[in-house]
């Protein structure tokens, strides 16, 4: 082994300046990571010439040149000794095996773990190691085990845990009862219309009045807790860069424009985290050479690898997800989407609120909230709802000890804790809040973090109608694959758990797809109020109805108006009067969302991002 | 590990050691409240206002089903209504005043130490002055409870910038409105104020103006719907007869003028010292004069103006002198009680509002009984002096009453604005064009001849 430090070898061989490896000592020196990986987070030196010079460091010899060639010398049954997770926990891949000796490729070969792991693990004394860098790792264990990723993507959950996959939309009993109802219904409405629609207008009634009383409750919780924060400034500055963990973030793209991958790019560099200690994942699908394309050109930093997901079914962000978590490295792990902005300091918060949280608590979900709010009409609507529900009632449901369904992005899990649960669900379309339910249901809690993501809120009508069908039969999902056991759910959960899911999961679409139903007879009885007389109806379902249609669109209008001013976004309060108008279009959404899951359940509609870009660049 | 922060800030047992003492305390006052409305009635000194909700009350229990919706949606004031429904007793609605004030005042005591927030408490809702308004006028405690927690809970929020204490200041002053559309009057100078005080942007003041008043506006729309959809007539709860706007200032001077030589000194001196102590507060000074003001066109008696100025005195005062404020503010109030109670020993009558007694007791079913027998569409004219009692006709047409602008012509010449008339038992003066159908205890009833 070469005598010479590393940064003198580089400089010696004019790959890097003497002033990059001073700067690089310097970060070192705070954060106490290697500095090679920091010399190619800072974007000093490219991983292959780093990696060619450890090698000639350590006198090893560098065999990423070729990978086809490498290819042919890994002998299977070798890798058939190690999981996939300890090829990525130790930093090497088998190649082959000759009596007491086993040849590795790494892309850490001075560390002495592996060979205690080794040892341990096969008794073996002596490892010939030979040098790879981390990119020539991710595609040999890419080529080895993609199959294997892929079926435990896609049906890891389903076999471990069928009852809690939405690969069965319906079950037998579901499906009866549903059917039930539908004849129930339809048989009413033609021999006993009164009677019938007494009984539709007593249960939509019922419920609303439980769903606003409950999210009147919540919004009291979580405004009691809205100065009190999660990790304060201080606790940020008194944080030890040393201290920090690797930290994974994964980041589904597809078909993403090049402006979105630019901002993406752009975003990451600006986190206030040490960059050799962030693990980040482009999981970009294998048809998807144009996102490919666009990644590539937008040069981000070393620390990104690209993961490509094969293809197959279901093409989901959730069956993505799961394949990267594959590849994670870091002790915590966060998902973003391509358009997102989070806080400098959101991971550097995640890990303070990590550690000085009770372990139930596996994941923090951060605020979410827009920043192109001003565009149109919609996009106020838009900010004004996410304000209201990332602000209010999420913060409600964590003081109140309730399951919390994760939101699109920023949560941030304990990476064991998540691999643990299962990951998320591919065939559920929105596999964060059915991840939420399931941990919570299995005895986890979910926290809030006081800092906010920054999306593009959806500008264009019909991409908010896509966008909102698919997160309405999403939830339906959850709530169906969740109330496939209620009594095992009140039994993991209390009953106020359950009670969140009828209220919060299913009452989301029903409410939203009734509401349109029961806005629709009180602008006809409106109209018609003379000559329409409704003497069937009991005056308690009249009481009821009234409160729920004077005092709820209130309530629901002022929550909202408050979640803006607490935002400083005071242009946008009076925006709120037009709330009603924008939850007409949800349920309209939500009808769709209802079809599709009778139709086709596992269709990804795919928000279609940049619209904001394009909108600006337009003459 | 360390456990979370935020851990301490969940819910804690709703079975607690506090809920158990809240029960106890509330259900005390329920007895104490019920007791003194009950020897209140036995002297005659139970106000109309009183007798009015429990009557309606009644009324909607007796009603059909139908009918029970108009008069549940048609009566104003609405809050005190909907507090005293499930009562059908008019010992009741000072029972659930007193109660529902209670709890809005608890979460403002936690400014005082236990010791002085017990004397405090005690001496507010245990003074004469106090259990005397209550049978009174339910309203204006409401009204004044609901009011100056609205006021407190947006200084609360100047202070500390907590959204909540503008949602629940904004709600209050909201629920202002389901009491008394009064507070309309109030609502313009405060939006003057917020406009011209408040240190903010002046697109923050706009907006913290709308979030402010938001629930009032709302409240009042939601007033407006309800009448319009029973009656046809939004705006039909302001034929109340004390906020009738039309007749707000006449009203207003004539309250001013039995008012004012009403105020004795030694009103004055229970909140002397806080006013000593707190001369600093401009802010003070200035609600304490609206509080002032707006007790003196209510017309009601001095007492509640003491008794509301000191306990806004005492959550208002932050510019202290005294380094034992707090206990210094229960010493007054204890001094206030035992003084109280020994003038109300003294002269007890003095303590309730002069407005003449009717036994509306014996009114209120006549009113029931014509409101049967009145043809569905009919244009009625009411010539009842307590003409608040006509919101019972549930006729779609708002009956004439001596509010309306119709009233003097319809009076002259019946014939052509009504088909009905309600009059007083003993009114003389013929109808040449009806004729008497029906007679009752108190009141009788004419039809147009056809």
């Amino acid at each position: 082994m070469s005598e010479k430090p590393l940064g003198e070898l580089l400089v010696e061989k004019g790959f890097i300046s003497r002033r990059e490896v001073e700067q690089a000592l310097a970060i070192q020196k705070e954060t106490k990571g290697l500095l090679g990986e920091i010399l190619v987070s800072q974007g000093f030196i490219a991983p292959f010439l780093l990696y060619q010079v450890i090698a000639e460091q350590m006198q090893l010899p560098y065999v990423g040149k070729d990978l086809g060639e490498l290819v042919s010398r890994v002998e299977k049954e070798v890798i058939e000794l190690f999981s996939s997770q300890e090829l990525l926990r130790f930093h090497f891949f088998p190649l082959s095996r000759r009596e007491d000796t086993l040849v590795v490729a790494t892309t850490l070969p001075q560390n002495t773990h592996l060979d205690t792991f080794l040892e341990e693990k096969l008794g073996i004394r002596h490892v010939e190691k030979q040098v790879i860098t981390p990119y020539e790792m991710d595609w040999l264990i890419h080529f080895f085990f993609q199959e294997q990723f892929l079926k435990e993507a896609v049906t890891g959950l389903f076999f471990r845990s069928p009852q809690e996959s939405a690969a069965r939309v319906f079950t037998p009993f579901q499906w009866i009862m549903f059917t039930i109802l539908v004849i129930l219904f339809s048989g009413g409405l033609c021999f006993f219309p009164s009677l019938t629609f007494t009984i539709f207008f007593a249960f939509a009634n019922l419920f609303y009045l439980f769903n606003i009383l409950f999210k009147f409750l919540l919004s009291i919780s979580g405004s009691v807790v809205e100065n009190q924060e999660t990790v304060t400034e201080e606790e940020i500055r008194s944080l030890q860069a040393s201290e920090l963990p690797i930290y994974t973030i994964l980041l589904p793209l597809h078909r993403e424009p090049f402006s979105v991958i630019a901002q993406l790019v752009s975003s990451i560099r600006e986190l206030d985290y040490p960059q050799e200690k962030l693990d980040i994942l482009f999981l970009i699908e294998e048809d998807d050479q144009e996102t490919l394309h666009h990644c590539k050109k937008a040069k981000p930093p070393y620390n990104v690898r690209f993961i490509t997901i094969p293809k197959g079914f279901p093409k989901t962000k959730p069956r993505a997800c799961n394949f990267g978590l594959l590849f994670a490295r870091g002790e915590f792990l966060t998902i973003y989407d391509a358009e997102d902005i989070p806080e400098r300091d959101q991971l550097k918060k995640a890990v303070v609120a990590f550690r000085k949280s009770p372990p139930e608590i596996i994941c923090f979900q951060a605020a979410l909230n827009f920043y192109n709010q001003r565009q149109n009409l919609l996009t106020r609507l838009f900010t004004l709802e996410y304000s209201y529900w990332f602000d209010y009632l999420l913060p409600g449901l964590f003081a109140l000890k309730l399951p919390i369904p994760l939101g699109g992005t920023s949560n941030h899990f304990r990476t064991d804790a998540l691999r643990t649960l299962g990951g998320w669900d591919p065939f559920n379309v929105t596999e964060d809040a059915d991840l939420g339910m399931r941990a919570s249901y299995r005895g986890y809690r979910v926290g809030i973090l006081n800092s906010t993501t920054y999306e593009e809120a959806n500008s264009a009508l019909r991409n908010w109608i896509r966008q909102r069908s698919r997160w309405l039969k999403g939830y339906l999902q959850t709530f169906l694959v969740h109330n496939r056991n209620p009594w095992k759910i009140m039994k993991q959960s209390g009953f106020k758990g359950w009670l969140t899911l009828q209220i919060f999961i299913g009452g989301t679409p029903i409410g939203e797809a009734a509401s349109v139903v029961l806005w629709g007879l009180f602008i006809f009885w409106l109209l018609a109020r003379k000559q329409i007389a409704l003497p069937f109806l009991p005056p308690t379902l009249i009481y009821i109805g009234s409160f729920n249609l004077l005092w709820g669109n209130f309530f629901g209008v002022y929550l909202s108006m408050l979640a803006v001013f607490r935002r400083n976004l005071h242009e946008l309060v009076v925006f709120s009067l037009l709330n009603p108008t924008y939850w007409l279009l949800a349920g309209i959404a939500a009808w769709k969302g209802i079809f599709q899951l009778l139709s086709r359940p596992f269709f990804w509609e795919k928000t279609i991002h940049g619209l904001h870009q394009e909108s600006k660049t337009s003459p | 590990m360390a456990s979370i922060k935020n851990q301490k800030l969940l819910p804690k047992n709703i079975l607690s050691l506090r809920s158990l003492i809240l029960l106890i305390l509330l259900g005390s006052l329920g007895v104490l409240f019920f007791s003194f409305s009950r020897w209140v009635a036995q002297n005659g000194w139970l106000s109309p206002e009183v007798y009015f909700f429990a009557f309606r009350s009644r009324l909607f229990h007796h009603a059909s089903p139908q009918e029970g919706l108009g008069h549940f949606f048609l009566t104003y004031p609405f809050l005190p209504f909907l507090l005293s429904l499930f009562f059908s007793s008019p010992l009741f609605p000072p029972v659930v005043t007193g109660i529902f004030v209670t709890l809005f005042a608890i979460p403002w005591l936690k400014r005082f130490t236990p010791f002085c927030a017990t004397l405090v408490f005690a001496g507010f809702l245990t003074s004469p002055f106090f259990l005397a308004t209550l049978c009174v006028s339910p309203t204006i405690i409401l009204f004044y409870a609901l009011f100056l927690n609205a006021l407190l809970t947006l200084l609360s929020f100047e202070k500390t910038n907590l959204v909540l204490y503008l949602f629940l200041g904004g709600i209050s002053l909201g629920l202002t409105i389901l009491v008394l559309p009064l507070p309309w009057w109030f609502l313009i100078a405060l939006g003057g104020y917020i406009l011209t005080n408040v240190r903010r942007p002046f697109t923050q003041r706009v907006s913290l103006l709308l979030v402010f008043f938001f629930p009032s506006m709302a409240i009042l729309g939601i007033l407006a719907f309800s009448h319009w959809v029973y009656s046809d007539t939004s705006f039909g709860f302001l034929r109340a007869s004390y906020s009738f706007l039309p007749h707000f200032p006449p009203f207003t001077w004539e309250n001013l003028r039995s008012s004012l030589p009403s105020l004795r000194l030694w009103h004055l001196f229970f909140f002397l010292p806080f006013l000593w102590s707190m001369r600093r507060e401009r802010r003070l000074l200035f609600w304490g004069a609206i509080l002032g003001i707006g007790n003196l066109w209510m017309g009601f008696p001095p007492s509640v103006l003491v008794t509301l100025f000191l306990f806004a005195a005492a959550f208002l005062g932050n510019t202290n002198p005294f380094p034992a404020r707090n206990t210094f503010l229960g010493f007054s109030f204890l001094l206030c009680l035992v003084a109280g109670w020994l003038l109300f020993v003294h002269n007890p009558s003095s303590f309730f509002a002069p407005i003449p007694y009717t036994d509306l007791s014996l009114k209120v079913p006549d009113y029931v009984s014509i409101n049967r027998q009145l043809p569905s569409p009919s244009k009625t004219l009411i010539l009842d002096h307590d003409s608040f009692l006509s919101v019972i006709l549930t006729t779609p047409h708002p009956p004439i009453t001596s509010e309306s602008p119709l009233f003097g012509m319809a009076t002259t010449h019946p014939h052509l604005f009504c088909d009905s008339i309600v009059a007083p038992h003993d009114y003389e003066n013929p109808f040449p064009q009806f004729e008497e159908v029906w007679q009752g205890q108190t009141l009788k009833l004419y039809q147009k001849l056809p």
